[in-house]
């Protein structure tokens, strides 16, 4: 005689084996949509170059828009002499110094003056003054005093990531919410167990949205304040090909500054996933 | 002589002052609880129940009277007690076992130590094969035991609960009530139970504190003389139950409904 519990389990297999047909059938028009969104972006692409190439000393004059094939040429040819590695490096440097001692100041002080309510508040006004200014217009000021070096530019940048990344931290720190700080000060815990455990992965999601505005006007510095003044970097390469007439030399210098863009959100992405794994489980 | 109790509290009165209004949350309330007693707080919302709670925890001081704890006055954060509220305050970032780990860290326990201390009691509470998990991937009641378990493995004398089931449905609450009712049978811990919820406080605790409403005084404390073990499941049913229900019901109404008119 067969058993109920055999019946049952066979049927739970039949089951099974039918909804997996199920996933496997769906599963191409998964794909399908997938591939047709790569091949959709590569086709405009395609279209797109085209139209320039074709514009390009046609109905434009190559020396207003260098055509596609003359940027390529342009940029192998800075590629191979080595200057594009040379003006690169300098404004990532500037990039990372800069961002550096700007991120870990303005968690610092964020952190600091969220914590302590009577100093922020004290503090506000002054704080909300110098936000209202346009970093960027003090670029010919820090060239003044800090030379025309990478030193102006790495204080350029921190100055422009510290005040994007410091009102994030700020809030973050701020919103805690004071019973996660009680429930662990119950146990004994220290201000610095208090701002590790709680108070900083509390503020992640905040300082990440921070550095996220914070990054790109970080490249946008850097190379202002090259093209403002400077004798290495993008910033100045777009300078130098400007002054020569050199359209491919600048267009170069921008679509690597695009490519740098990009990069930096991808890193910020997998940084961000890395660190606050809790926020992206389903 | 009497012995001395785990946690008295002296004549206490607690202002709050903001822009907007003064106001008196505690007048001249004084109480003592013995350890391994389980007592439960009632009374109208805001009447100040939470707020003695959080002097006894110190985080908190009384604008006079005092608190001693274990022979001591209260003058800062009391690190020998445990908190539970009403809002699970686990770290959501954190994974199941980090969180019941905290304190152990704080501590600086030994990392061997810490394993098998977090084992033990994610086993307590009845969690094992969610150690990795977050507290977004739990149950509202598990992420309550996670709390108790972060609680009970420091091995505080007391554990203050703020409401810890205020939130949950009524068959989840009575699972809970007698598993928390079982681990205080186990541990021996003197609990402090604030709820909203009358039959809870009766089919819990040793004793029953009522409250008045705003400014909170401590309108009388009843004894609760069901013998123990208790069942929650069934207390209910019982005369006993339903005397003491109607007893302590009509007092607390009073304080309720004057609430109602503020």
């Amino acid at each position: 005689m067969i058993k109920k519990s055999q019946i049952d389990r066979s049927l739970q297999i039949e089951k099974d084996n039918a909804l997996e047909e199920l996933r496997k059938a769906s599963l191409p028009s998964f794909y399908e949509r997938h591939i047709k969104i790569q091949l959709y972006r590569l086709l405009l692409l395609a279209f797109l170059l085209a139209i320039w190439q074709i514009v390009s000393g046609w109905l434009i004059p190559a020396n207003w828009i260098a055509s596609p094939l003359l940027v390529v040429q342009k940029a192998s040819e800075l590629v191979s002499t080595g200057i594009l590695f040379y003006h690169l490096k300098a404004t990532i440097l500037e990039m990372i110094i800069g961002s550096v001692i700007g991120i870990f100041l303005a968690i610092a002080a964020g952190f600091i003056l969220g914590s302590y309510r009577l100093l922020s508040d004290a503090l506000m006004p002054y704080i909300a003054a110098i936000y209202g200014i346009p970093r960027i217009a003090m670029a010919p000021l820090f060239v003044m005093w800090f030379g025309i070096g990478m030193g102006s530019k790495i204080i350029l940048v921190a100055v422009v990531v510290f005040f994007l990344v410091f009102f994030n931290a700020f809030v973050g720190a701020r919103d805690v919410d004071q019973k996660y700080i009680d429930s662990v000060r119950i146990m004994g815990a220290s201000t610095w167990n208090i701002f590790r455990m709680v108070i900083f992965p509390h503020s992640a999601g905040w300082i990440f949205v921070g550095l996220r505005l914070a990054l790109p006007r970080a490249l946008i510095a850097a190379v202002v304040g090259e093209i403002i003044s400077s004798n290495q970097g993008l910033g100045y390469l777009i300078e130098e090909s400007g002054g020569m007439f050199d359209v491919a030399g600048i267009l170069v210098a921008v679509g690597v500054l695009a490519g740098l863009g990009v990069l930096l959100n991808s890193l910020l992405n997998l940084a961000e996933t890395r660190t606050s794994k809790y926020r992206f489980i389903e | 002589m009497k012995k001395q109790s785990l946690i008295q509290v002296r004549n206490i009165y607690k202002w709050f002052i903001t822009r907007k209004s003064d106001v008196l949350a505690l007048e001249d309330c004084s109480l003592d609880i013995d350890k391994g007693d389980f007592v439960a707080f009632v009374g109208p919302s805001g009447c100040g129940k939470s707020t003695l709670l959080n002097m006894i925890a110190g985080l908190m001081l009384p604008t006079s009277g005092s608190i001693i704890y274990q022979g001591e006055e209260i003058k800062e954060v009391n690190k020998k007690i445990g908190y539970i509220t009403q809002h699970d305050s686990i770290f959501p970032w954190m994974t199941v076992e980090q969180n019941v780990g905290i304190s152990l860290e704080i501590r600086k326990s030994p990392k061997n130590e810490r394993v098998n201390e977090i084992e033990k009691f994610i086993k307590l509470v009845g969690l094992e094969g969610f150690e990795k998990h977050y507290p977004s991937q739990l149950s509202g009641g598990m992420r309550k035991r996670v709390g108790l378990a972060r609680t009970l493995i420091y091995d505080p004398m007391a554990i203050i609960l703020d409401e810890p089931f205020g939130a949950l449905d009524a068959q989840l609450k009575l699972v809970l009530q007698d598993e928390l009712l079982k681990i205080w049978q186990k541990t021996k811990k003197t609990m402090l139970f604030v709820t909203h919820d009358l039959g809870e406080a009766i089919s819990l605790a040793d004793r029953v504190v009522v409250f008045t409403g705003r400014p909170g005084k401590i309108k009388f404390i009843r004894d609760i003389p069901i013998p123990r073990p208790r069942d929650v499941f069934q207390i209910r049913f019982t005369a006993q139950f339903g005397e003491l229900y109607e007893e302590i019901w009509e007092s607390l109404k009073e304080e309720v409904s004057k609430g109602e008119d503020l």
